[in-house]
């Protein structure tokens, strides 16, 4: 392994989440406020399915270097629930 | 500031809270204005005419009103929306202590209370209003009663005229029937003096 290699610094640019909200919750709200997360630049929601009190959707974050941990307690503070972390793109700086 | 207005327009949305407190202040300022009707309407048939005793009932009568009002709709609505809450976990697989929601269900139950508690206590304090002006001296007892009458009727009136609003249609009839109310509280307790004195 060589020093240059070392001196690396892995940061993630892109994060798909499997999340189940509270149908009361705004989406749009969700998505602002996720946007606002340290190293975001962008969050799509796609709405995968919808029960009588809650929805499940696909979030995809991307961003220069996103905040992960930011990110989860946001969804937590929201009262989301994370199920799965099905994707995640991370790139060396 | 803006953070603050956003976080109460964030549970305005999500507790649902106009709507319900929409309907608190119309049943509850609708309480208030036949509690005090039927009060005021038992202290002129029962001939107690000082206006001391008429300020001492209005005051009474809204604290009364206000400490109901406060007390059993937020505790309903703690209990009514708690469960919801406790739902909404088994579904989640999650507690909600301390997210939106949690905060938003329970601003929405503390708004509730406090317009449940505000607004027939506001209605009544107000049909009290011409029993200070008579202990004042500006009005005699006889226009202090009718006053006293004529604002709760008034109340009741616009009460009715704002359910006509909301529901789009016959705001007369919405008007009518919350102003019969009203007068028909009036003769009751009319012919409850007739019913005492025979």
């Amino acid at each position: 392994m060589t020093e240059e290699y070392e001196e690396g610094e892995a940061v993630i640019t892109r994060v798909v989440i499997d999340v189940m909200k509270p149908r009361e919750l705004p989406l749009i709200d969700l998505a602002s406020a996720l946007c606002l997360v340290d190293g975001v630049d962008e969050v799509h929601i796609i709405v995968s399915e919808v029960d009588v009190k809650t929805e499940t959707m696909k979030i995809t974050v991307a961003g220069n270097s996103i905040d992960c941990d930011e990110l989860y307690k946001t969804l937590e503070d929201y009262g989301c629930a994370l199920r799965s972390t099905d994707e995640v793109v991370a790139v060396r700086k | 500031m803006g953070y603050i207005l956003e976080r109460v327009r964030q549970y305005i949305e999500i507790s649902n809270a106009l709507e319900i407190v929409r309907r608190y202040f119309v049943i509850n300022a609708f309480d208030g204005a036949v509690t005090i009707l039927g009060a005021v309407m038992g202290a002129y048939i029962s001939g107690i005419n000082t206006p001391k005793a008429l300020i001492n009932m209005g005051f009474s009568v809204s604290i009364a009103l206000a400490m109901s009002g406060f007390t059993g709709s937020l505790l309903m609505e703690l209990a009514e929306r708690g469960g919801e809450v406790k739902d909404l976990e088994r579904r989640l697989f999650r507690k909600l202590d301390n997210s939106l929601i949690t905060e938003a269900h329970n601003f929405a139950s503390l708004v509730a209370a406090l317009v449940d508690a505000l607004s027939p206590a506001v209605v009544a304090l107000t049909a009290t209003i011409p029993f200070i002006l008579a202990y004042m001296g500006i009005m005699v007892m006889a226009d202090a009663f009718k006053a006293s009458i004529l604002i709760t009727l008034t109340f009741t009136a616009l009460l009715g005229f704002y359910l006509g609003r909301i529901s789009k249609t016959r705001v007369w009839l919405y008007t009518a029937a919350m102003v019969g109310a009203g007068l028909l509280t009036a003769a009751l307790s009319l012919m409850l003096e007739g019913a005492f004195h025979s």
